[in-house]
Order: structure tokens, then C-alpha cells, then sequence
């Protein structure tokens, strides 16, 4: 028997437990949503280009320069009239293949070295300083100097972007670690005897991967930023590789006549920097415990 | 000193001492002694309780005797060996022997592992094959009370209680001679514990275990224990068997715990001893009897002389210089 | 008797998750005597603590919590009250004290300027003479030094002075009303024997009305005049101690009573195994049935799984004592009555 309140309740949680889960996942969680929704619209445009592009994206067209928008290019051409929106399809590969691999390459190195930094006191000392030292480098003079000093690749920019995420990542994974080998669910393991690489395996990382994958996230929203940085300054990606970067810095000498070399791929930048992040938000309060789940 | 129930004690511990240091950024402190040279033996099938208040050291040596925590000074003798110096490849088989079930059932459990694989750890690090260890969790799954419906599941799906039947499971696992219980019952419901004490007492009498029982409820302790230990600041100040110990309670810290404890009987309710102050800090205890700054009964000559623990009839020992003429 | 000064009238409390509706508290009510130190007693999850929260408000609102029936302090009903009146009786009028201390001592400040905010903001006492009474109340709560100490902050107390000193906070304002939510769970025994005696004689010098939510069937015999006993959401048991403690009526009080060892068993008794209730607190995602303990009630029939019991007198020769149970009087099976 329940009062009418309740009663209220229960009705309404009995509607929304006849809506599809999707739709009530959606409203519980309208962030992540969004973000997942418009991240997997980039991807399926990058992993469709060759099919979507109406051009190569390296094609030259020396009679098509700066064209502006026409039937035959959408969204014109650039200086060396290569279609823009072929280009910039072909860039989202670029784009989000470097956030990616930065995010992955960042958060395994991180991983190893910080779950090491905090489970060993003599390699701890040695690696936050190391770590403390290259956060005193500003990450884009780190990452320029070591463009200059290897051939530049997507592989090589990729290194570059991650250098400077590594020490914040493995900060974070040191103090997660700290605050794991103290919990008791640690010590019972020491108790039954378990081996200290076997802790680490099924203890310790499998408890801070949630922290790390959302971190991780945000990383690559970054990366992809700092991968046009890198391009604009001429540090970056190969010239040849159409990446956002690279375009926006070509667009840039001839920003007064052809405006949108900068403009279009600048918004598909902001647009799949923007759905990574709302990812990332998403994906912290979605595993977060502490913030409550409302009906 | 000859025993009749308890001929060979299955551990002795000797003036076991954990000191921690301590250092503020500009000199170095006095270290805090969290254990100043405890002594007290535990026979086969006997259970030692270890009450005192929070600070005086009594998890602090539950853990060093497993080696949890490593002892500064003193001898553990298991069964005659001396694991308190063993290097830790050394004391590893000593696992199997020794085990814990731990005061907070959910945070000693990993969240991310399954009922089954928590319980199986143990007899995977000391080798089992896993067909022979899926039978050997089953059963103990049954022995703790546990459906084998269970062994899928995640700690969180389970209450306070079933938890800790899930880490007794894991301490039985390697079939210990001495399980150490710390403070086993003391985050669970009054209806929750009853059920988890007689499954300890039950599996004591079944496996002939050994326990030692770290607990701040005197009533559990009292129906749970052989004999107790009372320990204040890093030392026991009374030890006996629990009915001498809590009918003749010789230790004027002791009197004042036991008259502390709310009763339910009005019949039961003595004078309460209200002690004054609170307990003084472990890195700067006071001189002579460490009790003397709270103790109702203190004389100035406790200030210089620390009392030992001195033999008041059988088993029952007592550090207080006026044990007896208070009493 | 005068009218009671609090009043807890059907309270269902009602928490919303995706997972269900949780019914935290399912219909109870109260009353609390000026002057008088009323026990509820329970295990976790039977709503004790939620309903001393939301005496003051304490509990998110909707949508992630709902509340019904009435909760009147002095005839005003503080579930519809402002929330700005709320806050004018919050700390002053009524007030509350936590397990943990540091959870309503705020760390940064000291413990004089936390007192002397509040008897700034609810008795409009001047800085000097705030500071002054602050004095007085780390005092009456038996802190040594209090006007040295009143410069220390939270940290530099040790648990029990922390505690001591959560209580001058909370009676600084002389307030009608405590609310006392497990207030010496975290403490060791002796520092607990002085806190209950603290408050037992607060309670004598000012008049205060306590509410004492706690655990431990101990504590409730010892300090309280009256006991509420709460099992999943429901106040299953209400009776003076002396009556509940001398004849407990419902099984559930039975078997809690059974279940806890006792310090003062002789020898031989020792060993006797304790009574255990089986099984495990329901879960509160189904609307009630029949009576909430019959699953675990060796009383329990066919009538009690399908009617809830509603509380009535127990034929002893106590007129306030009550119980939610349609077996109240027979004996358990397996205990000698």
C-alpha cells in the first residue's frame, strides 16, 4: 500500500521503463550524448572521404585557384586549386588519427611510468623530477624542437604532441596509484600473498583505468589542437598531408581572398574538439559514483 | 610457566615493538611508538581477544604479526620458527599459515573482481590448478554461507554481511592455522553480527583456528574470546582468561572501559569511572605508567617507575603498581 | 502533558532512482516532549537518519527526493515551510549534531568565530559578546582553557573535544530542540561515556529536547526516557525504555536484544550461541505488502505477509507502549520466553 506520492513515483518510472533505453539514456546523460552523436558523425566523414570527396584531395588545378563555392566545389578551391572540401574530409582522418594515437600513446607511457613512480620510492624521486623538469618546458617549444631534430611524419608529430602530455599523465597515475596501494583491498592481496606484479595487474590498474580513459579523452580533444598548432607554425604534419593545420596555414597568405580555406576546416577543428570533450564530461560523470543518479 | 589447555603455544610473540619515525621539515621527532614491546602467547584453537581504544596500537600489531607491517624490534615465533625476520621470499610460505579478514568488508574486497576470483586468489598464488580451485571456492562458499549464485557476482551487489562472509571465504582459502580478525564485525548491523560471530565460532570448532580477535565492543569480545588482552598506548597493561578478566578486572584502565560501556540492564550498571582527558599522543607518552595522566587512582611514584606486567593468580597479568591494593 | 514540541505525522520519505523508488521512510510518526530525550533506534538503512535530516531539510529535494505527512515544530509544519524561515530555525530554534564532527566544523575557521557567527546571525549579539559566550559555551561543554582554545581551529581538537566542541556550536543558540544523529558512533567507549554524560547534563541545565538516533540499544537504555524502534522505514516498536527493555513486544526488538552479546554473562553462559535474525533487511524498491519483517520472523504467518500491522497498545500494564505486530505477546520459538 502506498501513498499517492509513491504511487505518482512508481507511475512515472513505469513510463519511462516502457520508453526505449536509448531515449532514457539520452535525457539521463544529454552530454555525453551529444558528444558521442557529433564525434561519430566526424568519424564516419573521415572514414568515409574516399567516398564522400568529390576530388582528390591533392589534385592541383592550376586553372582553378581560389575559386569560390561552385557546383563543381562545394566549398572552393585553394591556392593551388585543390577542392577544399575533399581536403578538409581527408583531414578529419589526419586529425582525429593524431588525437587518438597522442591520447593512447600519452596514457599507456603515462600508465607504466606512473604506476612505477608510485609503487617504488627511488624511481619515484628520479622520475617526478625528470617529469617536474619537462613540465618546465613550454609542450610547444618542446614539441617544435624535437620536429626539428627528427623527419617530420604523422608517426613523428604524434611523439612530439605526446612528450609534453606524458607528465601530467603520469602525475595523475602516480597520486591514483598512491591512493589505491592504500586501500585495504591491497593489503588483503599482500595478505593471501599475492606477488607485487600481480597486485599492479589485478589491483591497481584496473582501479584507475576510469580516471585515466577520461583524461585520456581530453587529451586527445588537445592533441588535435595542438596538431594544427604545430602545422600553422610549419613544424607539423608533412606540407603534402592534408591536414586542418596545414590547410589553415596555406589559407593564411591568402586569407583576403579566399576566406574559407581557413574557415571550413577551422569549424570541423572546433566541431570535433568540442565532441571530444563533451566525451570526455560525459564520461566523467557518467562514471563518476559520487554524482547522483536523478529519475 | 606450565599451561594445561594450551601445552605448545602455536605463536609467541616477545616484546614485539613498531616504532614509526617521525621527521617535521626542520629536526627530527621523537618516533611514535605504536607498539612498545608486547608479549603474549595464543595456543591451538584459542581465541585472544585485543581491545583498547582507537590509537593503542592493537590493529597495528594485528598487522604485524602478518607481516603487513614490519615489526622494529621483537620475535614472532609461529610454531616455534621466527617470522618476524624473515626476508619477505622467506615468510611467503608463511601465507598459507597466517591469514586476516579485514574490519571493512567493502574496501578490503577489489570492485572490479567477482566474488569467485576474489576467493580463488589465494590458492592461485600458492599454485592450485584451476579446476581443483573452482571445487575448493564452491566449497567454501557453502562452508561461509554463500549461494553459488554468488560467485558471479560484484562486491557491491552484496550486503555488509554476505561481504564478510566473502573475505572469512578468502582467509580460509589456503586452510591458516591462525586467522587474525580485525575488528570482523564492527561495521556490521547488531543482527547482522550475531550471524557472523557463530559462523566464526563454528569454523573455529570445526578447524580447530586459532584466532585473535581485534575489537573495541567488549561485549563481543567477552563472548567470543578465551582470553584478552587490554592494551593502552602501544602495551598491554592487563592480560588473563575473559572471566577473570571481566568479573576481577585488576587495571584501573580496564575497570574504566568496562564501566564506559552502556548496559541495557539496570542491574548490570555500575559506578561509571569517568576518565578525564583523552589519550595522550603515542610520540610523547607520558613518564613512569604511560595511564597516569587519565588514571583515577594515579600516586606520584607512578610518574617515575614504569610497572610490568606482574602474575595475579592464574594466567592473569597485570601492569599496575597497585594492582593490588585497589582492586 | 503539553502539546509536544516536534511532531512527526505519517512522514514517507521517498528517494528516486533509475533502479526504483526507494521508500527511506514509510509512514511514520512521533512526538517529542519539551525537555524529554527520545530514542530511535535501527539498523542501517531503516530510516533513521533520514528522518532526522529531514526534520531539518537537511535532504536534496526533488527530483531526487520526495517527502509526504508533516513535520511540525511548535504547530509549524517545516516540510511546507520557507525555505528562508528554515534558516532562521536551523542552528538556533533547532539544531543538529553529526557522527563526524568535521562535517559541520568548517576548517578554515576557528572554533570561536564558527560559535560567534552563529550568535551573530541568529541572536544579533555584538562581535565582543558573542565572542564572550563563546567562551561560556566551549566551557559548559567541559573544554579546558576555553577562551585559549577558542582561537584553535578544528584540526588542533582531538575527536572527542572536536565533538564536544560540535555540541557548544549546536546549543550555542540555546536552541528547543537537538537533534542528535549517532553522535558517539566514531568515539571509543570512555570518550562516549563523557559525551552522554555532557548531553544528559545539557539536557538537565537547559531544558533542551534531544533526539538520539543511534544503534546502540546501550546508549538508548541508559539516557533516553522514551525509544522508537525503526526497522526498514517503519517505526515497528515505541514504549518507554523501562517498558521497552523490560517486556520488548515486537520480534524484531526481541531478536536485536537477543542477538547482542552481553558484557555481563557469567562464565557458563558464555558460550551460548547468540540469536541470530535470519536473512537481511528488505528492499525498500517494493511497496510494502504485508508486515516488512515477516521474512525474517520466526512469528510470522500467513496474516503477516499479506496485512501490514498497524501499531496498537501491548497488553501490559504500560498505556504508551506500542508495537506494529500481530503476535506481539507470543514467545518466540526456540527461546525460553
Amino acid at each position: 500500500m502506498d501513498s499517492p506520492m509513491i504511487a505518482a513515483l512508481e507511475a512515472r518510472l513505469e513510463r519511462q521503463r516502457r520508453q526505449p533505453r536509448i531515449l532514457v539514456f539520452a535525457r539521463r546523460h544529454p552530454v555525453l550524448v551529444a558528444g558521442a552523436a557529433l564525434l561519430a558523425t566526424m568519424v564516419l566523414l573521415a572514414l568515409l572521404a574516399p567516398w564522400l570527396a568529390p576530388h582528390d584531395p591533392t589534385e592541383m588545378n592550376v586553372l582553378q585557384r581560389l575559386k569560390p563555392p561552385s557546383a563543381d566545389y562545394l566549398l572552393g578551391t585553394d591556392a593551388l586549386g585543390r577542392d577544399i572540401l575533399s581536403r578538409t574530409l581527408y583531414g578529419a582522418r589526419v586529425s582525429l588519427l593524431v588525437g587518438v594515437s597522442v591520447a593512447l600513446f600519452s596514457a599507456l607511457v603515462g600508465l607504466g611510468i606512473g604506476t612505477v613512480a608510485g609503487f617504488n620510492r627511488v624511481a619515484d624521486r628520479i622520475i617526478m623530477r625528470i617529469m617536474d623538469g619537462m613540465m618546465a618546458i613550454p609542450g610547444i617549444l618542446l614539441a617544435v624542437a624535437l620536429m626539428t631534430l627528427i623527419r617530420a611524419s604523422i608517426a613523428t608529430v604524434v611523439i612530439a604532441i605526446a612528450m609534453p602530455e606524458i607528465p601530467r599523465v603520469v602525475r595523475l597515475v602516480r597520486s591514483l596509484v598512491l591512493t589505491i596501494r592504500e586501500q585495504p583491498y591491497i593489503e588483503a592481496a599482500r595478505a593471501m600473498g599475492t606477488r607485487l606484479p600481480m597486485i599492479l595487474l589485478r589491483h591497481v590498474i584496473p582501479n584507475l583505468l576510469t580516471p585515466l580513459i577520461v583524461q585520456a579523452s581530453f587529451i586527445w580533444a588537445s592533441a588535435m589542437i595542438f596538431e594544427a598548432y604545430l602545422s600553422f607554425l610549419g613544424a607539423g604534419t608533412p606540407p603534402e598531408v592534408p591536414s586542418w593545420g596545414n590547410m589553415m596555414a596555406e589559407g593564411r597568405s591568402v586569407v583576403q581572398l579566399a576566406f574559407g580555406i581557413i574557415l571550413y576546416p577551422g569549424i570541423f577543428l572546433g566541431l570535433t574538439v568540442l565532441a571530444v570533450n563533451l566525451v570526455g564530461d560525459g564520461l566523467r560523470d557518467l562514471l563518476d559514483p559520487r554524482i547522483g543518479r536523478k529519475l | 610457566m606450565s599451561v594445561v589447555a594450551f601445552p605448545r603455544p602455536l605463536l609467541d610473540v616477545r616484546d614485539l615493538v613498531k616504532h614509526y619515525p617521525t621527521r617535521t621539515f626542520w629536526r627530527d621527532s621523537p618516533p611514535v611508538k605504536a607498539l612498545d614491546g608486547i608479549s603474549f602467547t595464543l595456543g591451538a584453537g584459542e581465541t585472544l581477544g585485543l581491545v583498547g581504544e582507537s590509537g593503542c596500537g592493537k590493529s597495528t600489531a594485528a598487522k604485524t604479526l602478518l607481516r603487513l607491517i614490519e615489526p622494529t624490534a621483537g620475535q614472532i615465533l609461529f610454531d616455534g620458527a621466527d617470522i618476524a625476520t624473515l626476508s619477505p621470499a622467506a615468510f611467503r610460505p608463511y601465507r598459507r599459515e597466517l591469514q586476516i579478514v579485514f574490519q571493512d568488508p567493502y574496501a578490503s574486497l577489489n570492485p572490479r573482481l567477482r566474488a569467485g576470483e576474489i576467493v580463488a586468489e589465494p590458492l592461485r598464488n600458492f599454485g592450485w590448478d584451476s579446476r581443483d580451485g573452482e571445487q575448493r571456492v564452491a566449497d567454501l562458499f557453502a562452508r561461509v554461507g554463500l549461494n553459488t549464485d554468488a560467485l558471479k557476482k560484484y562486491p557491491h551487489e552484496f550486503s555488509g554481511g554476505q561481504r564478510q562472509r566473502l573475505g572469512i571465504a578468502r582467509a580460509l582459502a589456503l586452510n591458516p592455522r591462525l586467522i587474525v580478525l580485525d575488528e570482523p564485525v564492527s561495521a556490521l548491523d547488531v543482527s547482522i553480527q550475531a550471524q557472523v560471530i557463530n559462523l566464526l565460532e563454528d569454523l573455529q570448532a570445526d578447524l580447530g583456528l586459532s584466532y585473535i580477535f581485534v575489537a573495541h565492543d567488549l561485549a563481543v569480545v567477552r563472548h567470543i574470546s578465551h582470553r584478552v588482552a587490554v592494551m593502552y598506548l602501544g602495551r598491554i597493561v592487563e592480560i588473563g582468561p575473559v572471566d577473570s578478566l571481566f568479573t576481577r578486572p585488576l587495571h584501573p584502565y580496564t575497570r574504566a572501559l568496562l564501566s564506559a560501556v552502556p548496559k541495557i540492564s539496570p542491574a548490570a550498571r555500575q559506578n561509571r569511572i569517568l576518565l578525564k582527558g583523552d589519550l595522550p599522543s603515542p610520540a610523547h607518552p607520558p613518564s613512569g605508567c604511560t595511564f597516569r595522566t587519565r588514571c583515577p587512582q594515579a600516586r606520584p611514584e607512578c610518574a617515575e617507575r614504569a610497572p610490568q606486567l606482574v602474575a595475579h593468580g592464574n594466567r592473569h597479568q597485570v601492569s599496575c603498581h597497585f594492582a593490588e591494593t585497589s582492586a | 502533558m503539553s502539546a509536544p514540541i516536534l511532531e512527526i505525522d505519517d512522514l514517507r520519505i521517498a528517494f528516486a532512482s533509475p533502479d526504483g523508488i526507494v521508500r527511506a521512510v514509510d509512514g511514520v510518526s512521533w512526538q517529542l516532549n519539551a525537555g524529554e530525550m527520545l530514542g530511535i533506534v535501527g539498523e542501517s538503512g531503516c530510516g533513521k537518519s533520514v528522518t532526522a535530516m529531514s526534520i531539518l531539510r537537511l535532504l536534496p529535494g526533488p527530483p531526487a527526493m520526495f517527502a509526504s505527512g508533516a513535520i511540525r515544530f511548535r504547530g509549524e509544519d517545516l516540510l511546507t515551510a520557507s525555505e528562508a524561515r528554515m534558516r532562521a530555525l536551523r542552528g538556533n530554534a533547532i539544531s543538529m549534531i553529526f557522527q563526524d564532527p568535521m562535517t559541520s566544523l568548517n576548517p578554515v575557521l576557528t572554533i570561536g568565530e564558527q560559535i560567534a557567527e552563529v550568535l551573530i546571525l541568529h541572536q544579533k549579539l555584538s562581535k565582543r559578546a558573542a565572542w564572550t559566550r563563546a567562551g561560556e559555551m566551549l566551557d559548559l561543554v567541559g573544554i579546558p582553557d576555553p577562551v585559549r582554545r577558542l582561537a584553535d581551529y578544528p584540526h588542533q581538537f582531538s575527536g572527542g573535544m572536536r565533538q564536544r566542541a560540535m555540541i557548544a556550536l549546536a546549543l550555542a543558540c540555546n536552541p528547543a530542540v537537538l537533534i542528535a544523529d549517532e553522535p558517539t558512533t566514531a568515539l571509543d567507549v570512555t570518550i562516549q561515556a563523557q559525551i552522554m554524560e555532557l548531553l544528559a547534563r545539557l539536557r538537565r541545565e537547559m531544558g533542551t529536547a534531544i533526539v538520539l538516533i543511534t544503534h546502540d540499544l546501550g546508549v538508548v537504555a541508559e539516557c533516553c526516557d522514551r525509544v522508537v524502534v525503526m526497522y526498514a522505514g517503519t517505526k515497528v516498536e515505541e514504549a518507554r525504555v523501562d517498558a521497552l527493555f523490560a517486556r520488548p513486544s515486537h520480534p524484531y526488538t526481541r531478536g536485536l536484544l537477543a542477538a547482542m552479546p552481553e558484557l555481563d554473562t557469567p562464565g557458563d553462559a558464555r558460550h551460548r550461541r547468540l540469536a541470530e535474525i535470519p536473512g537481511m533487511v528488505p528492499s525498500l524498491k517494493q511497496a510494502a505488502v504485508g508486515c516488512r519483517f515477516a521474512p525474517r520472523c520466526a512469528l510470522a504467518d500467513e496474516r503477516c505477509r499479506q496485512t501490514i500491522p498497524a501499531l496498537a497498545p501491548t497488553s501490559g500494564e504500560h498505556a504508551d507502549h506500542f508495537a506494529a505486530c500481530f503476535r506481539a505477546h507470543e514467545p518466540l520459538p526456540g527461546t525460553a520466553a
